[in-house]
């Protein structure tokens, strides 16, 4: 079963860096001098403990879990660039960047291949180096929350991985301000005929092949404008992007997201909302396969709508510590399915203190105390110690 | 379990909120100082336009990681760096103008011919 999901990964990569191999003796000799080639790479060991429980992993992916990430960027010249990604995590390992870019000036750049699209600001942080908790946000949530199955994860799952093509850019109105925004088509999330919501393993496997579920492709975009003034950096943002995520091309959804991130000096205050509005698939007796009736107009509603946010708090103290405060959560309203545990109307908030310290080099340690508050399960808390390192 | 049924904000005595809030006044005034973290550690005697340079390039490059990953970057060349910090300045949201890109830079070069222990070249 692995093999047959490394398969064509590693297929996929093999040809990149053929293309790349290929691109850069078509650049010729001329060209030559100005390659460079640039390697880096991440890992996190993260160990998470949930105390609340006897058996942790009845409601988590806990205990040990390995993230690696390693990457290597080709430059040809100042304006053609490809990067290739390889994320070894829980899921196996996946292609998390294979693009090129073509750079033809700040304000219109092009990417195709296979990338993370610009979607809100966390995105921009997903590498477990780059941000200070061992987890992600409960928006971008990808398994490690508790109860992720019942929740079925966040609302995007960070680093949303696909194909595609982006045009993005950054415009400078003055030395201080700047737009930055990005457009795209992917194929998008995906899920069986007749379902209820994402399936996110379609996405990930091999056997389901890594090309467009209905062949039409997602569409999004997303736009930030940053203020600089003095020590203090203002960023604000929106993002969306919609399309179908059944084989059949009939199930909508939407995604909506805004961003705010103040940065005081070194203080980091960040703030993001999302909201995914999702079809599901009624089927030909409802009220077999849901757990609520119609409502009064006796029509079911084929759509719910979950919603995640989170504010952060980042404080550096001192050269080797950063203290972090984050509260964030996901509410989920509409129709469930009859075997599922959540409600019409269900939410979870997580109160989160932790704290990443420097060891040496780039090597840092972070711990995390999580308090899970349910709104249909018992209370839960979580502990996370994890040793992240970069090259 | 039921402030996440009702979504309403928790209730606390006021002491608590005190307390909570003198220990985030001490944490914000001891992250707001200019310190340009481990950037400049081991470099002899920089000169103040480079420890400004550096608090710049902290600031900015503390946005999205750490600046450890820089630390450890050294030794790559000159020339990478500029290239690299080019590249930083057109991610989104970094918050990095052309002007601060010659300052961040102007940091960097500095740190790099500093940097004795580095092996110059590496990749």
């Amino acid at each position: 079963m692995h093999r047959l999901q490394a398969g064509p990964i590693m297929m996929s990569t093999r040809c990149m860096l053929a293309a790349t191999a290929v691109l850069a003796a078509a650049a010729g000799p001329a060209a030559a001098d100005s390659l460079e080639r640039n390697f880096a790479g991440s890992i996190q060991l993260d160990y998470m403990a949930v105390p609340s429980e006897s058996v942790g992993r009845k409601i988590a992916l806990d205990a040990a879990t390995a993230e690696v990430s390693m990457k290597v960027t080709q430059d040809f010249g100042d304006n053609v660039s490809a990067s290739i990604k390889l994320c070894v995590a829980c899921h196996g390992i996946e292609a998390g960047m294979a693009f090129f870019d073509l750079r033809l000036a700040d304000e219109l750049n092009f990417r195709v291949g296979r990338f993370t699209p610009q979607f809100g600001s966390f995105p921009i942080r997903y590498d477990p180096a780059n941000h200070r908790t061992s987890d992600k946000p409960l928006p971008y949530d990808m398994g490690r929350m508790l109860r992720y199955s019942e929740w079925n994860m966040g609302v995007l799952p960070s680093p949303w991985v696909d194909n595609g093509v982006e045009l993005s850019g950054v415009h400078y109105f003055t030395d201080d301000v700047r737009l930055d925004y990005a457009a795209y088509a992917i194929g998008g999330p995906r899920a069986q005929s007749g379902a209820a919501d994402f399936n996110y393993q379609l996405s990930r496997s091999g056997d389901a092949y890594y090309v467009d579920n209905n062949s039409r492709p997602s569409l999004g975009a997303s736009a930030s404008l940053n203020v600089v003034a003095g020590k203090t950096t203002l960023t604000a943002g929106a993002s969306g992007m919609f399309g179908t995520y059944d084989p059949d091309n009939k199930l909508h959804y939407q995604i909506a997201g805004a961003h705010l991130v103040l940065q005081l000096s070194r203080v980091f205050l960040r703030a993001e909302y999302l909201a995914r509005r999702t079809e599901m698939a009624l089927g030909d007796d409802p009220a077999q396969r849901f757990k609520y009736g119609p409502g009064k107009n006796g029509v079911y509603d084929p759509y719910f709508l979950k919603s995640g946010w989170y504010a952060e708090l980042e404080l550096p103290a001192g050269d080797r510590l950063d203290v972090i405060l984050r509260w964030d959560g996901l509410r989920r309203q509409g129709n469930v399915p009859r075997d599922s545990e959540l409600r019409s109307d269900s939410a979870v908030l997580r109160y989160t203190a932790g704290a990443s310290i420097k060891v040496r080099g780039a090597v840092r340690l972070k711990l995390s105390g999580e308090l899970y508050d349910f709104s249909d399960f018992p209370d839960e808390v979580a502990i996370h110690l994890a040793l992240t390192g970069t090259l | 379990m039921t402030r996440a049924a009702l979504l309403i904000a928790p209730t606390m005595p006021r002491s608590t909120h005190v307390h909570r809030a003198a220990m985030l006044a001490a944490l914000l005034a001891a992250s707001c100082g200019d310190a340009q973290r481990s950037l400049l550690s081991g470099a002899p005697n920089p000169p103040a336009d480079v420890q400004q340079a550096c608090s710049l390039a902290t600031s900015k490059c503390s946005r999205c990681h750490p600046i450890d990953r820089v630390v450890v970057a050294r030794g790559i060349g000159v020339g990478r760096w500029q290239m690299y910090v080019e590249q930083m300045r057109l991610k989104p949201s970094s918050g990095i103008s052309v002007r601060d890109a010659d300052v961040i830079f102007q940091c960097l070069r500095f740190v790099e011919d500093s940097c004795t222990d580095c092996r110059q070249g590496r990749s």
